[in-house]
């Protein structure tokens, strides 16, 4: 195998699981689809990542129901949500749950005292491990706020954020909707959106990159701005750079500006809206851009 | 099943025992199963290669060659301790999105979770192969904000192995 196909195997090996989960972008699965036409061997690895033949996606895995007592209680939120909706209508579903000698009903989330099988072993750890995992990021979390609400400072007013995990990118805010070369975002929407990236074009330290915010993302009131927005940079959902601030002080358009250029390729901008009443869930919006 | 793990502790193999019955189960109540021992044996052997690979987490599950008699040790992340098949449930938790959603990009789901196959898939569905990735890269897109924006193991487990 020569140097550049062994380069493509090893290329297309790493993403194996991506495809498998459909998750890959279309111009690496349109590659990646071709590699594997030609390519025995990673055909072969990929026949493992099918359902075992006769079963389906659309129940239940059967692991979850082997461990169900102490696996289905780790679930949260959405993913909880829909496995109890499923199993309120799939007759199925809870037949198999009986089948294995267990409450076809969801058990108690992780953490709740009462809801934690006395004889359990791996899984009374495993409980442990992420009610103290939850536990500390959500004290964590509130160290953090605290200190952003005690030293507002610590936001220097050039935009930089002080805990930023990568500082090479540079927020600027409330600039002038009429820059020049700047792109204007759509409307955000979870439904609506296309999935078409947005063409961004070089982004270079020099203009950096002005994106002009929809109406979507403007405080409708003087109470909303006053809620934290974080915009974060990704790329391959690695975070680039991130900056956290009030919601009012965006203005009608951003600014990202680069130590150097930024390399070419797709990323993701997110914009998540903290509530606004304690106990409902972040908005978020993420744009995905494309830069030349 | 013993004789093939032999470095799993008792307990664990009980789940997967439990997991083979289940898919056995399944399986005679959709239709009447010609060879049923056979089948529980092709069955165990999955159920034992599968944990195999769910051990040596995301990358392990694209391991060709297993060898079974190795001595295990669960990947970091306690989800995946639990034996839980992550990516099974992943696939689980977006038809079931897509379910309640996106009809379309359920069906769209459904068929290439069953074929791992765009190609396959075009084919079943009488649609373009390009076309049918099209309508997938707005199905996608919403998976990818989904992970993006819901906490819980399923998600987690979706941007730990960099799938989204």
């Amino acid at each position: 195998m020569s140097t550049g196909s062994a380069n493509a195997h090893d290329w297309a090996l790493r993403r194996l699981l991506a495809y498998g989960a459909g998750l890959l972008p279309e111009d690496e699965l349109l590659k990646l689809e071709e590699h594997l036409h030609g390519c025995p061997d990673c055909r072969s690895r990929l026949s493992p990542l099918k359902p075992v033949a006769g079963t389906s996606a659309l129940h239940l895995p059967a692991s979850l129901i082997a461990t169900w007592s102490r696996s289905a209680a780790l679930l949260e939120g959405l993913e909880r949500e829909l496995v109890e909706a499923h199993l309120d209508e799939c007759e199925e579903c809870r037949a198999a749950l009986d089948f294995a000698g267990s409450d076809p009903a969801m058990p108690a989330p992780a953490g709740d005292d009462a809801s934690r099988p006395a004889t359990r072993r791996a899984g009374e750890r495993t409980h442990r491990v992420w009610f103290w995992a939850i536990g500390l990021s959500g004290a964590a979390a509130g160290i953090a706020a605290w200190l952003v609400a005690a030293h507002p400072a610590w936001l220097s007013s050039d935009g930089r954020a002080s805990g930023a995990q990568s500082s090479n990118v540079a927020f600027e805010f409330a600039l002038d909707s009429l820059t020049t070369g700047a792109v204007r975002l759509p409307e955000p929407g979870f439904r609506a959106r296309a999935a078409k990236p947005i063409d961004v074009g070089a982004v270079t330290n020099v203009s950096g990159m002005v994106l002009i915010l929809p109406p979507a993302l403007q405080p409708p009131s003087a109470e909303a701005g006053e809620r934290r927005m974080v915009i974060t940079l990704l790329r391959d959902g690695r975070e680039l750079a991130s900056h956290t601030s009030t919601f009012y002080s965006l203005g009608d358009a951003i600014r990202l500006r680069p130590e150097g250029r930024l390399e070419a390729g797709d990323y993701d901008l997110r914009f998540a809206l903290d509530p606004a009443a304690a106990g409902e869930p972040s908005l978020v919006w993420f744009y995905r851009l494309r830069v030349r | 099943m013993k004789r093939k793990l032999r470095y799993v502790p008792p307990d664990t193999l009980e789940d997967l025992a439990r997991e083979a019955m289940v898919t056995l189960f399944r399986l005679s109540r959709r239709e009447a199963l010609a060879n049923p021992e056979t089948l529980a044996a092709t069955l165990v052997d999955r159920v034992c290669v599968d944990h195999v690979r769910r051990m040596r987490g995301p990358a392990g599950r694209l391991d060709a060659l297993l060898d079974l008699d190795a001595p295990l040790k669960p990947p970091d992340g306690a989800v995946d301790a639990t034996g839980v098949d992550m990516l099974e449930l992943f696939r689980f938790v977006v038809l079931e999105h897509f379910k309640q959603h996106d009809a379309p990009c359920q069906e769209l789901a459904a068929e290439f979770f069953a074929e791992q196959s765009w190609t396959a898939v075009a084919k079943r569905l009488q649609i373009r192969h390009v076309t049918v990735i099209r309508r997938w890269s707005h199905c996608m897109q919403q998976v990818r904000e989904l992970a993006y924006a819901q906490r819980g193991p399923v998600w987690e487990w979706a941007r730990q192995a960099r799938i989204v």
